[in-house]
């Protein structure tokens, strides 16, 4: 009979040869620098643990900036009780055979950040290596992530749920990826955590590993490969972690004042959706102050009327909404949406005033500069329209046989 | 339905139309007609059998009474009580038999006892799923709500598939779903597999060849997943009426199963028509085409206001027939339906036929599956559709309980028409066509065995049984694929199998076929690897959906054919010189006059030239060659040599010319046991076999690795022969014509003489 062998290796013609394995299983790999042999109820797990004193979180930080971007979480009440997770894994897909073999955490204590890191030296061991990670979030029930949400957390679940092993209760949990997102993602051209590390952080990574050789550095390690091949996964992993605690850092920045506008807009909108109309005015201020141009001025003048109308109602909006007008007719703004004040003095004047003339004039002046711009949104057209018809009715029977030349004119 | 077509509708039912039976009388009395029903089948009406209804929740009960059921069919009382005493159950019982309520009973009622548990339902078309969803649906509702069902496919949004994972009860998916979306995930759906109490199978029959085999693969992974959370499901299948339902669901899902196969379900009185068109020309053995007497027939029934459904076997058949018929009865409103519809236009249909609206309906058999238009008075079958359960089914889709229908088969050319147009007991007897499957087939185990891997680690333990298995892991882990620990197989590579397989493939290494006509290409179809030499070569014309593209280049390496839309006269033709070496013997049968053998063997293909051949005078246009290397595949086949004392009896000639003779007869008619495609098969003659010595017919597997086929004709070769020989029995043309031996151009001027000597030889000693 053939031999399945042959079968199997006719089938994989083309394939790439491998050496046998130097190492069989019973025979335990070596452990990367600095790592050390835990034991834990399921074994033997690996550690490696470092101090980095000069890193701290920021505790006015977490106070200030975690509430106002991540409202949804509880916030905890001391920075030591935060855990920074990152995970390296075999792969980017979320299936259940993804296997996260690095684990980096990092805390804060007296003397500054610790990194922890586990490393799965053998996947036979991994029972104990999830309960380590279990053991150490238990102690810091509060995570911090990168992108966890949708990624680590799912990740690490499943490996809970396939070792039969329950996994850590958590109390919080903030991914900063979303934050980021609003507060970067119009400014900078990627959201990647590595991107902002070394756009917002200034910090190099110039020799660190393209993800992407990750998964095959740990495969070689696994299958005999010295130890030294995952250096600079471990070495990625801590970077990881440390731009983490920098991100937080950064993102109050903006709170203390010296932001770019993007950021003070960001803010501005985030502390109105959890309403702090004052946080928003003050971060509308600084952001008017830090317009680039024209068209961000003006932009901030219309989120500036919008705050203010939520919070004060239409009336408070007025202001802001005359010298978005006085811009647009003194020719300054070029942004597309200059008809927008008019719309709102027109309701302003229809609705609180009670001045029928005055809103048809908002109403004809918004309905000709729809027709001037090149941009022609035809639905509101066609509403300010039936809003121009509807105003001409109330004044012909508040007026009737009056000012028919001026109204229809 | 406009004012109008309601008034004439009405006139033409005033003029009292003639009934059914009264409109065959006068097809029956037309000579024109009458001398081409090779047979004429009356089957009569059956009274319903019933049996009581098993012990069911009280809320289940007074649902079956609400709708008037107060006794179930024999078959479903049975099928419900196998379920219930924990058996795996296969119910084959024909079309409207009532199928769905033999699975929706047990499963409606165990939830009720217990909302904690799970059913999983596959189909085989996300069509199929969300048609049947409406029938759950209702039954839910009749028991007062409060099960959740829902359908997890590719189109189910992003935002719902977290409540259904948790709070599903029926979980409605297909086997691609279940094999991309579902298992490389299982920890997220740890309700459903904790508590999976049922796994459905529906149209059991269509998990056969390539797709069947990926498919077993995949329920053993379920199996695994459910048993790694604890639970065991019971297994109800429903099949169309096929020769092994049971040993297809065995061969499925590796568990043993009751079989449910004696239909209690009343039937009316039913005619079976068979019909052979006028020949035209005896020598040549021409026959007038099944389309234009399709017509003919179809314009007397529809004439006479008989509700009629018509299959045509592809969508030039189809419109042809609409617009003939249509040019015909003006009056008469005629639909067309086609794969691809949208629900709406479905129901448009669904709807017209039931309010009498739509006189008749020419569909291609998209219509057997995803469409509930009850039945009508008459179907008519313009050539047979391939395989016998389609032929029952698209037949079964005429008659309703209390008046009788007629359903009609109108022959092609082909020689398997022409033999069953003269056996109708294939269709109310039993069924000749065996479902196969081959989980083993190595190229499929082993992509399943990653992704099974992939979902859980495998223990030594697991597998310590399965020496197959233990070699292959091995292999995997040595290639690194896997990691091998101390006492278990980890999935050790990056990406995500599952995506790299897909089930309905003919195999992995595909050949995709690119247009480049537009600014950006687009894929338009893909060949298997071995094919592509033959199908795809430079300058090939490549046919799709009916317009012609031609190739401007084929990438082997990368595996892409490039190609052009263009418009011309004509289509090509490659010739290649096919192959085979036995690797190796799995079973050999001796016999007097011939040896049968089933085992691996290794097909080469050589393409050499190809033709330019004109559309309809065939007339050769130019040709050239074909400077591509030899495809290899290695595959399963079934093989016959002729031995010395049966060799004697001819020449040389004589014995080359009848064995291409029987070549072209055995690829026509093996189908028709195997449940599968003619081009699931390739035939090789050698005249002096050098692995044998000796005359040898090969019929081989067309996938790599074989899915099945080749073992069954080992096992059925007598049927086959015996078949073989009807055929050129009753095939009219006096030399041989391609219904029978194939042209004698190609074959040789005597061979319908000599393939139907050897075959007499070789069966008279059985």
């Amino acid at each position: 009979m053939r031999r399945l062998r042959d079968r199997l290796q006719g089938m994989h013609r083309g394939a790439r040869e491998y050496p046998n394995p130097t190492n069989g299983p019973e025979q335990p790999h070596a452990l990367p620098d600095g790592f050390e042999e835990v034991i834990t109820d399921k074994g033997t797990a690996h550690v490696r643990e470092q101090r980095c004193p000069s890193s701290s979180i920021d505790p006015s930080a977490v106070r200030d900036v975690l509430p106002f971007l991540l409202p949804a979480e509880k916030a905890p009440y001391c920075v030591s009780d935060m855990l920074f997770l990152d995970l390296e894994t075999t792969g980017l897909s979320r299936g259940v055979g993804t296997v996260p073999f690095l684990t980096g955490v990092a805390y804060q204590d007296g003397e500054g950040i610790v990194i922890r890191q586990f490393l799965l030296r053998d996947p036979a061991g991994e029972p104990a290596y999830l309960e380590i990670i279990a053991e150490t979030i238990r102690e810091r029930p509060y995570l911090v992530t990168f992108n966890g949400r949708s990624f680590d957390l799912p990740i690490l679940d499943a490996r809970y749920m396939l070792n039969r092993m329950a996994r850590p209760k958590t109390r919080g949990h903030y991914d900063l990826l979303h934050p980021a997102r609003r507060l970067w993602g119009a400014l900078l051209a990627s959201c990647r955590l590595s991107y902002l590390q070394e756009h917002l952080l200034y910090c190099s990574r110039d020799n660190d590993i393209p993800g992407s050789e990750i998964p095959g550095r740990y495969f070689d390690y696994l299958s005999g490969g010295p130890a030294s091949v995952l250096d600079d996964v471990i070495a990625h992993n801590g970077l990881d972690l440390l731009a983490m605690v920098g991100l937080i850092a950064r993102m109050a920045k903006p709170l203390q004042g010296e932001g770019h506008w993007h950021e003070h807009m960001a803010l501005a909108r985030a502390a109105a959706d959890i309403g702090q109309p004052g946080a928003s005015a003050t971060q509308t201020e600084r952001a008017l102050k830090r317009a680039g141009d024209d068209v961000q001025y003006f932009q901030t003048l219309r989120l500036q009327a919008d705050l203010r109308r939520r919070t004060g109602g239409r009336p408070a909006g007025v202001p802001t909404w005359m010298l978005m007008i006085s811009l647009v007719e003194a020719g300054i703004s070029v942004g597309s949406d200059t008809v927008l004040p008019y719309i709102q003095m027109a309701k302003f004047a229809e609705h609180d005033l009670g001045d029928h003339a005055r809103a048809l004039a908002y109403t004809r002046r918004a309905i000709q500069r729809i027709h001037a711009s090149n941009v022609r949104d035809m639905a509101l057209l066609e509403e300010l329209e039936h809003r121009e018809g509807r105003l001409i009715g109330r004044l012909r029977r508040t007026f009737p046989a009056a000012c028919r030349c001026s109204i229809e004119g | 339905m406009s004012w109008e077509h309601l008034f004439a509708y009405h006139v033409a039912r005033g003029e009292s139309p003639l009934k059914l039976e009264q409109v065959l009388d006068q097809i029956g009395s037309n000579r024109r007609f009458s001398e081409q029903i090779t047979s004429w089948v009356r089957l009569p009406s059956r009274p319903a059998q019933y049996g009581e209804i098993p012990p069911l929740h009280m809320k289940l009960c007074s649902a079956l009474h609400a709708r008037g059921i107060r006794k179930l069919y024999s078959h479903q009382a049975e099928a419900v009580h196998q379920v219930q005493s924990g058996k795996h159950v296969v119910i084959a019982t024909p079309t409207a038999s009532g199928k769905s309520l033999c699975y929706i009973l047990p499963i409606i009622d165990r939830i009720l006892q217990n909302p904690q548990s799970r059913a999983l339902f596959l189909f085989p078309t996300k069509a199929l799923a969300q048609d049947q969803r409406t029938k759950i649906g209702q039954w839910i509702s009749s028991v007062g709500g409060g099960i959740a069902s829902y359908t997890y496919d590719g189109d189910t949004p992003a935002d719902s598939r977290r409540s259904i994972r948790h709070a599903g009860q029926i979980v409605i998916t297909n086997p691609d779903m279940l094999h991309t979306g579902i298992l490389p995930h299982h920890t997220k759906w740890v309700h459903l597999f904790e508590n999976l109490d049922f796994i459905v199978i529906d149209e059991l029959h269509s998990y056969r060849g390539v797709f069947g085999s990926h498919v077993a693969n995949v329920l053993r992974r379920l199996q695994r997943i459910a048993a790694f959370y604890g639970s065991s499901p019971t297994f109800i299948a429903s099949s169309a009426t096929i020769a092994n339902p049971r040993e297809l669901a065995e061969g499925l899902t590796g568990r043993s199963f009751a079989l449910v196969e004696n239909s209690g379900a009343p039937t009316s009185k039913k005619h079976l028509l068979m019909y052979n068109p006028p020949v035209v020309n005896r020598e040549l053995g021409i026959r007038r085409s099944a389309t234009l007497e399709a017509t003919e027939i179809l314009h007397q029934l529809l004439a006479n206001d008989v509700q009629t459904l018509a299959f045509a076997r592809s969508r030039v058949q189809l419109e042809v027939l609409l617009s003939y018929l249509r040019q015909r009865l003006p009056n008469k409103l005629i639909r067309g339906y086609r794969g691809g519809y949208l629900p709406r236009q479905r129901r448009e249909i669904e709807r017209g036929l039931q309010t009498g609206e739509i006189r008749g309906v020419v569909a291609t058999n998209a219509l057997e599956l995803g469409i509930d238009i009850g039945s009508l008075e008459a179907s008519v079958l313009v050539g047979y559709p391939g395989t016998i359960a389609s032929a029952i089914q698209q037949m079964g889709r005429a008659g309703r309980s209390d008046c009788p229908s007629v359903a009609i088969l109108i022959a092609s050319s082909r020689p398997l028409d022409q033999h069953l147009v003269t056996h109708p007991d294939y269709f109310f007897e039993r069924s000749p066509e065996h479902a196969l499957v081959h989980p083993r087939n190595l190229l499929i185990r082993v992509s399943h065995l990653k992704c099974a891997a992939f979902e859980l680690p495998f223990t030594r333990e697991e597998v310590c049984h399965d020496h197959e298995q233990q070699e292959i892991l091995d292999y995997l882990a040595e290639n690194r694929v896997l990691h091998a620990s101390a006492d278990r197989w980890h999935w050790m590579a990056e990406g995500f199998p599952a995506e790299e397989i897909s089930l309905r493939s003919a195999s992995t290494g595909n050949v995709v076929i690119i247009d480049r006509s537009e600014e950006k290409p687009s894929v338009i179809g893909e060949v298997d690897e071995f094919s592509a030499p033959m199908l795809v070569h430079e300058e090939a014309i490549y046919l799709h959906e009916s317009t012609q593209y031609q190739v401007e280049h084929l990438d082997l390496k990368e595996r892409k054919a490039y190609v052009r839309r263009v418009d011309v006269n004509y289509y090509t033709d490659a010739t290649f010189a096919v192959e085979t070496a036995v690797l190796e013997v799995f079973r050999g049968e001796q016999h007097r006059y011939s040896h049968r053998y089933f085992g691996e063997v290794r097909l080469s293909a050589q393409p050499t030239t190809f033709k330019k051949i004109r559309f309809n005078t065939h007339e050769n246009l130019g040709w050239g060659r074909i400077p591509l290397p030899p495809q290899e595949m290695h595959t399963t086949a079934y093989w016959m040599t002729l031995q010395e004392s049966l060799t004697n009896h001819f020449t040389d000639g004589e014995v080359e010319s009848g064995l291409m003779g029987l070549r072209h007869l055995a690829l026509e008619v093996a189908p028709l046991f195997l449940s599968c495609d003619r081009r699931d098969l390739y035939a090789v003659a050698q005249v002096r076999s050098p692995f044998t010595g000796q005359p040898t017919l090969f019929l081989c597997d067309a996938y790599p690795g074989g899915v099945g086929l080749g073992e069954s004709l080992f096992t059925l070769e007598d049927q086959l022969l015996r078949t073989c020989i009807d055929v050129i029995e009753n095939c009219i043309c006096s030399d041989g014509c391609p219904s029978c031996v194939g042209v004698p151009s190609e074959v040789g001027a005597h061979a319908k003489a000599l393939a139907f000597r050897m075959l007499d030889i070789v069966m008279g000693e059985r």
